[in-house]
């Protein structure tokens, strides 16, 4: 077999030795843990009032930057810096939401086809392939239209269509799990099904689910300033990465800054959680994310 | 296996309608009140509201859909008044012609470059591929398209910066560009990958020690093995330019199904959104489709 | 990756923003100054600015629409870029100026009213398709505005017309007060007196269309139209590009160009690229390329600004406390907003709103009127009115620049003590909630539907247009009388004081609290000659020429 199932990577992993494989695991804590702590502490390092706008008829920003603004400030004189470190904690909560809504109904759904009978089992995992089949980014812009732009319209739409991915992979998985010997035990010493979902499928699949938890979290940070871009998530004069990308899109010419600095925010936090991700498992080319 | 598969198409399309329909008719906002402006009095609105068949009981909008679209008739987009299916039509051939170089040429691109790392990969070559591909996937879509256009439209001056070109025109080329980087960047690190996995494989040993050349080993072995990497790369990618790159389209001024969808959403032209999306969803199953097909045959061939 | 971006607004691109901001320099004072006097003399304004040498024929004007138009049906024109498209191609009895700041004889050669008939003779003109123009075929246009089945969002420009109601309704077969006398000549009786009708002509809802073509076309019409404008459609690929070629028959002589071809293109950078890369002769000039060719003086003679007949405000919802039913709060917010900032955000882009009627519908003379911006007497006014310390909500539309301009204003009223919920709806949401009031404070602006005062005062401030127009739900028997008396009038300086009056109490009693009115500004590639930029932004290419080897 040339390509290793997402099941298959991660019992491959305790094979390595095992001081490597926790160093991964360290590393990878590490940088999810790390964002997740800049995005909470950001804000109180912020140098300035960041809905604070200087335009007046007299003096018209946008100020590059320099030793008052030190990434520039933006069309309305706001401190970039500022509204980049309160957007960071937007862009990176909401992911933080999107990811854990996303479980919860992933998992939820999928221990349910696994446990229900087979057929049932069958048509659940049919509405989670319907789900595929929608073009993502329609879906969500249009469910963002029905509930009106806001941040929890935005963390639903992402989760309505992150979801299949999670229902399938814990259905595979339970199921797997199912056939092994100690569930079976579990089951014959007279478990209700619930507990011997809870008891031992969930702690089973528990290290998993981290894993294609942390796994989705680029995803999600990107979906999130996707949608802000078109102005579906956070409302202004508040910022997240997506509407200082969108900001920044238009001033191109005369402020580069404008647009810069919120690219490589974004691209430092995707490509540093992309790779906390491939630390905790090698990237399987079926499991790409549905870009948007 | 593919029967069956092929079977389950019209019960997802189903589904998907069904889905569609219930988003479809909870939108907010009054269609006829868009399409006949602020200044239009009530009268005018309702005029207007009959003429799109708005006014109709819900059960019987949808039973009259239902039953154009077993004629394959989409209905009458409420913006142009002329037949969805038509309009469809002109904006899925730029979107098919784009996704089909786009994908012929990330695969050339991505195979060349991921064997040849894996083959003469040096010290420096594999972080530096890894900061390539990392980069290409996260540098978003607009910023690739915009610094194209700015370099090969306005300081070479050798491609036009935008337009709605088919296969043979040189307006594709950049839209194509801008969306092959990420999908490129992605399969040269899966490509490197399975080439170095099976290089170190005792049958690919067995072949060299038999005295056959690298070059064809590479060839008949190794790239085999990296078919999987491959049709998933490409069935993902397919599904996402099916549904319409939107914001390349926009960035390159090129008419597709996903600006469609987009202005139809905009402008509360439901019949033109519901037929997108049908049409999407319907594209996006058949892919898939073909791709679970294509996989078991890929690990039967290399199993054989 | 990629978030999904769109252009110049976060749902941008994708957005029609035909509407530029911009700032009034001399010429578009002077240009404004001939565009009052031009509205009922029907005179050119100044001549254009690059026009040297004698006009040569031939060649293609590449020029740009945001969205495909979707229809060229004139009944169902509403939209801008229908109208970009329309001007160039669709002909009725009256046309604008190429400037957009006056009307001329189109098809009609003569057309007096006598009393309240019009008698309208027709010119010797042809439709596209080279069959005559005939005074049948102008009545099958009218009836075909009223038809219900046609269902256009514009069929009340007709009301003043003998016979419209049963029309509308259904109840008659066309128009009863629109009478063929000859193949030349109709009659069209007016049910009362409508100073306004003879701009309402000069809509392109009011185009005259082959009766024999639209009949073969049915459902492509609006694709195939066939009238008697200076273009003719030749293609058009739906969401790409439309092409119109010179019409060799068109009344006022062939067009210099042989064709015209409007690329879809709805992103202001990609429109800048094209322009800046020699494909596209004519582009919209946004403000973050605008300082790199205003300040070139090789570039300069080719940016075109012009004062626009539009006018940006908040609408207040007038059914709604506290807003409503406080004059000082109203005030509050009125003083409390700092228009020359934005001004200087638009890199001079827009003018100051002093009351509702923008400068080229005859906006009162003193500009020092209106409210300027005093944050502390915005302070006094808002504890006076009841609005300090109470959070308003502001509904937008959720176009980018206009969001921004909204965070500004956001920030003035926050240091007068005004907190301010920004509430950017999407078009279709907030067409809906301003139509039923569902909002306290709104932001709107207004461009005619034709080019009178009525057009831009009656469906904002007359208690019969409540929730069709008059989305502050104003409602006062005095200026419903003035604005009544006022389209009853034949007589311009009467007319002029109401409209004055209706202006002054609109000012006073702020049921819209005036911001801006938009300069258009624009670009054009120094080989295009003979342009000039509409007030109305619908530019005319019929006397358009491009110069050889320039």
């Amino acid at each position: 077999m040339p390509t290793m199932p997402a099941d298959a990577a991660v019992r491959a992993a305790p094979q390595a030795p095992e001081r490597r494989w926790r160093r991964r695991h360290v590393v990878a804590a590490v940088l999810v843990v790390g964002w997740l702590l800049i995005g909470v502490l950001g804000p109180f390092l912020a140098p300035y009032d960041p809905d604070r706008t200087s335009l007046t008829a007299d003096s018209v920003p946008p100020f590059p930057p320099g030793p008052e603004h030190l990434f520039g400030t933006d069309q309305l004189g706001r401190d970039l810096l500022s509204r980049l470190l309160h957007g960071l904690r937007t862009s990176l909560l909401v992911a933080l939401a999107i990811r854990l809504l996303t479980m919860l109904l992933g998992v939820a759904v999928g221990l349910a086809a696994a446990e229900v009978p087979p057929f049932a089992g069958r048509v659940l995992i049919r509405v989670a392939d319907v789900f595929l089949a929608l073009p993502p980014l329609l879906v969500a812009l249009t469910i963002t239209a029905v509930l009106g732009p806001s941040l929890p319209t935005v963390t639903l739409a992402v989760v309505a269509i992150g979801w299949p991915e999670v229902a399938r992979l814990t259905y595979a998985e339970a199921r797997r799990l199912r056939a092994t010997d100690y569930v079976e035990a579990a089951r014959a010493l007279g478990g209700t099904r619930l507990q011997v979902v809870g008891r031992h499928l969930l702690p089973a699949l528990a290290p998993q689910l981290a894993v294609a938890f942390s796994v989705g979290l680029p995803g999600a940070i990107m979906y999130e300033a996707g949608l802000s871009f078109f102005g579906l998530g956070v409302q202004p004069p508040d910022a997240s990465l997506g509407t200082l990308i969108a900001e920044g899109r238009s001033f191109v010419v005369p402020a580069p800054w404008m647009l810069v600095v919120p690219v490589a925010a974004l691209a430092v936090v995707v490509v540093s959680l992309n790779i906390a991700g491939d630390l905790l498992v090698p990237p399987d080319p079926r499991r790409r994310l549905r870009l948007l | 296996m593919l029967v069956r598969r092929i079977a389950m198409i019209p019960v997802l399309a189903a589904g998907v309608a069904v889905c569609c329909y219930l988003l479809m008719f909870s939108l907010p906002g009054d269609p006829a009140r868009l399409a006949a402006g602020p200044n239009a009095s009530e009268e005018t609105v309702a005029t207007v509201r009959a003429a799109l068949g708005l006014d109709r009981p819900l059960w019987q909008q949808v039973g009259d859909y239902l039953w154009g679209l077993l004629h394959g008739d989409l209905g009458i987009s409420t913006r142009s008044r002329q037949p969805v299916l038509g309009e469809i039509t002109a904006v899925l051939g730029p979107t098919l012609t784009l996704a089909l170089v786009v994908e012929v040429a990330a695969v050339l691109v991505g195979v060349t470059v991921g064997t040849l790392a894996a083959l003469h990969g040096g010290r420096w070559v594999s972080p530096a591929l890894l900061a390539g591909s990392a980069l290409s996937l996260c540098l978003p879509l607009f910023a690739i398209g915009l610094i194209l256009q700015l370099v090969f439209s306005l300081y070479l001056d050798l491609l036009p910066p935008s337009g709605g070109g088919g296969l043979f025109s040189t307006a594709i080329i950049l839209p194509a560009l801008t969306c092959v980087i990420p999908s490129a960047g992605f399969l040269v690190r899966f490509v490197r990958t399975a080439v170095e996995d099976h290089l170190a494989d005792d049958f690919v040993r067995t072949a060299l020690a038999k005295g056959l050349t690298r070059r064809s080993v590479v060839v008949g072995h190794v790239l085999r093995s990296a078919l999987t990497p491959i049709i998933a790369v490409v069935s993902t990618d397919l599904a996402r330019l099916l549904g319409g790159v939107a914001l390349v389209e926009v960035v390159f001024a090129r008419p597709g199904i996903g600006k469609y969808a987009f202005d139809a959403l905009e402008t509360r032209d439901l019949p033109a959104l519901l037929g997108s999306l049908l049409v999407i969803s319907l594209l996006v199953l058949l892919v898939n489709t073909l791709a679970d097909a294509a996989y078991d045959l890929a690990d039967r061939r290399s199993a054989g | 990756m990629t978030p999904m971006p769109s252009t110049n607004s976060p749902a941008g691109h994708l957005r029609r923003r035909g509407r530029a901001p911009a700032l009034a320099g001399v010429a578009a004072l002077a240009l404004l100054a001939a565009g009052c006097s031009a509205i009922d003399s029907g005179e050119d304004a100044a001549a254009p600015a690059a026009a040297t040498g004698d006009p040569v024929r031939g060649g293609t004007l590449r020029t740009f629409v945001s969205n495909d138009p979707g229809s060229l049906d004139p009944a169902l024109i509403s939209g801008y870029d229908q109208s970009l498209v329309a001007a160039n191609v669709l002909e009725g009895l009256f046309r604008l100026s190429p400037d957009g700041t006056g009307i001329r004889p189109g098809l009609a050669d003569r057309a007096e009213p006598a009393g309240n008939t019009w008698t309208v003779t027709l010119r010797d003109a042809t439709f596209s398709d080279g069959s005559p123009v005939t005074a049948e075929d102008v009545k099958f246009s009218f009836d075909r505005l009223v038809d219900p089945d046609t269902a256009s969002p514009r069929a009340a420009l007709l009301d003043s017309v003998a016979g419209s109601a049963e029309a509308r309704a259904g109840r008659a077969d066309g128009l009863a007060g629109v009478r063929v006398v000859d193949a030349r000549t109709l009659t069209i009786e007016l049910s009362g007196p409508d100073a306004a009708f003879r701009a309402k002509l000069a809509s392109p809802n009011l185009a005259v269309v082959s009766r024999r073509a639209t009949e073969a076309a049915g459902r492509r019409f609006g694709r195939e139209v066939v009238s008697a404008g200076p273009f003719t459609l030749s293609s058009w690929t739906t969401g790409s590009t439309i092409t119109a070629t010179a019409s060799e028959n068109y009344w006022n002589g062939r067009p210099y160009l042989d064709s015209v071809e409007w690329s879809v293109i709805g992103d202001e950078s990609t429109r800048m690229v094209n322009f800046e890369a020699g494909t596209l002769d004519i582009a919209w000039l946004p403000p973050s390329h605008y300082a790199r060719y205003a300040n070139d003086p090789a570039w300069k003679p080719y940016v075109q600004r012009a004062d626009s007949i539009h006018t940006e405000m908040f609408a207040v919802n007038m059914d709604r406390a506290p807003l409503g039913t406080s004059l000082p709060a109203r005030q509050a917010i009125c003083f409390g907003v700092d228009r020359d900032a934005a001004i200087a955000g638009l890199q001079g882009r827009a003018t100051r709103a002093v009351s509702l009627l923008p400068p080229g519908l005859g906006a009162p003379a003193d500009a020092a009127g209106g409210c300027t911006y005093d944050k502390d007497r915005a302070r006094t006014l808002a504890e006076r009115g009841g609005i300090a310390g109470r959070e308003l909500v502001l509904m937008s539309r959720s176009w980018p620049s206009q969001v921004a301009t909204m965070q500004l204003y956001q920030s003035n009223l926050k240091d007068a003590g005004i907190t301010v919920k920004l509430e950017p709806v999407d078009d279709a949401v907030y067409a809906q909630r301003l139509a039923r009031g569902e909002f306290d404070l709104a932001w709107d602006y207004r461009v005619p539907d034709y080019l009178d005062r009525d057009s831009f005062l009656a469906p904002l401030l007359s208690s019969s247009r409540i929730g069709s127009g008059n989305s502050a739900r104003f409602d006062d028997p005095r200026v419903d009388g003035e604005l009544a008396g006022a389209l009853r009038a034949t007589d311009g300086p009467a007319r002029g004081t109401s409209y004055s009056t209706v202006d002054r109490t609109a000012a006073d009693q702020l049921p819209y609290i005036p911001l801006l009115h938009n300069v258009y500004v624009d670009i054009h590639a120094k080989k295009v000659r003979g342009y000039r930029y509409s007030a109305l932004d619908l530019p005319d290419y019929s006397t358009v020429w491009l110069a050889p080897g320039a």
